[in-house]
């Protein structure tokens, strides 16, 4: 299995996909954009992009979903019945799904939106805008950063392993480092 | 997909080498395995997929060679060349660097947190879209690179250099800066204030 990494101008943020080492159904996340260099990625590959994850339904990370249908069937996985013009398998929080053998676990993590899911595979944790390098997610109020900040302490940072952090925008890191240098989950 | 397993040892949390089962503090031989990667690293253009979290390398060259997706967390690197370097999500988080060469590199999306850098040289490099976040970093130079939306958040930066540096999304809030120049660069479009969010 190999994973790729995009990165969209438009929005600032990171394109993920999962595939096959010998090419073969794909996973894309997070489809913020689709231009040639994205495409240029799936089809060297020799990927078809069967199941696109949204870890939520924010603009600058679903754009792409329309021009990537002119492509590829695929279906759409998201917090939401519906994305855009799209409609979308519901993936609820603790939920397990499988795709051709990875194995994806999403959590919910809501506070940067209400449709905040976090995937899981592997050694990879997909965070979209829950949080990144040092930072956590924007949120609408005060309530919504409190609720944030205890669904990533609650749910996440008391996961055992350690995961390689792969974040909605700007650099990867892991999810010790993010224990011991992202000042918002410090905070008592 | 690169996967970390844990450890095989019996309460252990650390990660095991890629093809060991171990991690190096329950490795029968640590020095004969890192005698394997150091020669793993030296023989092959291109690595990927190994992990080697708390590996200890000193006075050798893995010069011009292309990592990917790999993992050094917790190493130690002594006078490590890895000029003119590809690497790409690349994970040296906590580690110590001394003297270390990283000139000409090709960096994107690699992980520096909470790493020490001492006398390390990222000079005339793209370090793109990586993650620099708590490193302490003495006598170092990033001159002529490219940082692009890296971030050293809440890192102890002293005698060192970004002269004429693109900084552009690049973040330096609550950096402690020491004899830090940024003579030629466009500080103007990093952030030193409050971190922006997601």
């Amino acid at each position: 299995m190999k994973l790729h990494f995009h990165f969209s101008v438009a929005g600032f943020s990171n394109t993920y996909i999962l595939g096959p080492d010998e090419g073969g159904d794909a996973i894309i996340i997070d489809p913020g954009t689709l231009n040639v260099a994205l495409l240029n990625i799936i089809e060297s590959n020799n990927y078809y992009i069967k199941n696109v994850l949204l870890t939520h339904a924010h603009e600058s990370h679903s754009s792409g979903l329309k021009t990537l249908r002119k492509i590829y069937d695929f279906t759409v996985y998201s917090g939401n019945k519906q994305v855009l013009d799209f409609k979308s398998a519901e993936v609820v929080d603790g939920e397990s799904l499988d795709f051709s053998g990875i194995g994806v676990r999403a959590i919910g993590v809501q506070g940067h939106s209400l449709d905040s899911l976090v995937y899981i595979t592997g050694s990879c944790m997909f965070t979209g805008d829950a949080f990144g390098a040092g930072v956590i997610g924007t949120t609408p109020n005060s309530y919504a950063r409190e609720l944030l900040i205890t669904s990533i302490k609650t749910k996440i940072l008391t996961l055992e392993r350690n995961y390689l952090i792969f974040p909605g925008h700007g650099s990867p890191s892991t999810l010790e480092a993010e224990r011991i240098t992202n000042p918002a989950l410090a905070e008592k | 997909m690169f996967e970390i397993e844990g450890c095989k040892h019996d309460g252990c949390l650390l990660t095991a080498v890629t093809g060991t089962g171990y991690c190096f503090y329950h490795l029968e031989n640590p020095a004969e395995v890192t005698e394997g990667i150091s020669r793993r690293l030296k023989e092959n253009e291109t690595i990927k997929n190994l992990n080697a979290e708390y590996i200890e390398l000193s006075d050798m060259s893995i010069a011009g060679k292309n990592l990917y997706v790999s993992r050094f967390s917790h190493g130690v690197f002594n006078r490590v060349d890895f000029s003119g370097c590809s690497l790409r999500i690349v994970f040296f988080d906590f580690c110590v660097f001394r003297d270390c060469l990283f000139k000409n590199t090709d960096m994107k999306y690699s992980v520096f947190a909470g790493a020490t850098l001492n006398g390390c040289d990222f000079s005339s490099s793209d370090t793109v879209h990586c993650n620099f976040n708590r490193v302490t970093a003495k006598g170092c130079s990033f001159n002529g690179s490219d940082l692009y939306f890296s971030t050293f958040a809440y890192s102890d930066i002293s005698d060192t250099t970004f002269v004429d540096c693109n900084l552009k999304k690049v973040r330096f809030n609550n950096t402690k800066r020491i004899e830090v120049s940024f003579k030629y660069s466009n500080y103007e479009e990093a952030f030193f204030g409050e971190s922006p969010r997601l």
